[in-house]
């Protein structure tokens, strides 16, 4: 298989086979163009990925689907909601908190309660527009507040 | 039909006259691969321009004489040989310095070829490669990027070796469009 072949190329030059192995892939060369073409394309390609600037966190460009664009509305939602409690609570109060906090806790069920407002915005999502749509980095901000330690310093 | 010259190669027989224009046209149209496929197997620059100049000069010396209908297989074919040759010389020795060398400088971490084609292919690997799943991106990152080996890998994600391997291929068969018109 074709494929194979290029995987094979590819282990070739990236030094992944056994000497046998090796040794097996540069007999094949000495009578096959397509595996010498095969080795000079994935010389070629490790080059290239090599000088695409590695991202410190690859989030992906593809198309979002419908749920993973909710759950991302519904992370920044409540890391929004999150920080102005927060900020809310972090203000000098002019009325005790102990006043103000039912009224909080009732904004935050009604924030939770109001299926029209998430309707509204998963309705938004659908349209496509980008400009619906979480940043990237406001959402990496969020996740990243919201995660205990990573599993490994950069990873992706 | 299907006498004629392939429309993609020189002349078959080129005139003394003409050698130093289809020369310039076979180097145009295949150095980078060639430097690819002998980056490759000698892992050393200079041996690579070295080879890369003698499978030149021997096109030089046979343009006249050449009947074979593929100029890129015999080109291929020849560096090839000139590739194995200078490895075989070199023998047990050379064998150690490689090892050493591939340690100190994985092999294609800078363009192997003159640059032409360089800018074009990378930005199209670079889109090909945010297109990819992120578990893929990962292997790739790793492998290319970070220099681990598809065992270590595994290992540090917890994952089959096999599963490794295939992510590499899924990508790789992607990525790999990056050069179809190179």
């Amino acid at each position: 298989m074709t494929n194979d072949l290029h995987f094979r190329a590819l282990a070739y030059s990236l030094g992944e086979l056994t000497d046998a192995e090796a040794t097996a892939f540069e007999s094949l060369m000495e009578r096959d163009q397509v595996a010498r073409e095969a080795l000079a394309e994935a010389v070629l390609l490790t080059a290239a990925v090599r000088e695409v600037r590695q991202p410190a966190r690859i989030i992906s460009r593809t198309p979002a689907t419908r749920e993973a664009r909710s759950s991302r509305w519904a992370v920044g939602a409540a890391g929004l909601a999150a920080a102005v409690v927060v900020a809310a609570l972090a203000i000098p109060a002019r009325t005790p908190v102990h006043a103000e906090a039912p009224a909080i806790v009732e904004a935050w069920n009604e924030l939770g309660a109001d299926q029209a407002l998430f309707a509204e915005l998963d309705s938004d999502i659908d349209r496509d527009d980008p400009s619906s749509d979480v940043p990237d980095w406001m959402v990496a901000a969020v996740l990243e507040a919201a995660e205990p330690a990573p599993h490994r310093e950069g990873t992706l | 039909m299907g006498n004629g010259p392939d429309p993609g190669e020189p002349p078959l027989k080129a005139a003394v006259s003409e050698q130093p224009e289809l020369l310039a046209e076979l180097f145009r149209e295949h150095a980078d691969r060639l430097r690819g496929m002998l980056c490759g197997l000698l892992r050393d620059r200079n041996a690579v321009e070295d080879v890369l100049q003698t499978t030149f000069t021997k096109a030089l010396a046979s343009a006249g004489d050449i009947r074979s209908q593929n100029w890129k297989s015999w080109l291929f074919q020849v560096a090839y040989n000139e590739a194995m040759l200078l490895k075989r010389k070199a023998g047990v020795q050379q064998r150690v310095f490689q090892k050493v060398a591939e340690r100190a400088s994985p092999v294609a971490e800078t363009w192997p070829g003159d640059g032409l084609a360089r800018e074009e292919i990378v930005e199209r690997v670079s889109e090909l490669l945010v297109q990819l799943p992120p578990e893929q991106q990962e292997v790739v990152r790793r492998r290319m990027h970070d220099d681990q080996t598809f065992a270590e890998i595994a290992a540090e994600l917890g994952l089959p070796l096999g599963t490794v391997l295939t992510r590499m291929r899924l990508a790789t068969e992607k990525l790999r469009k990056a050069l179809q018109r190179l």
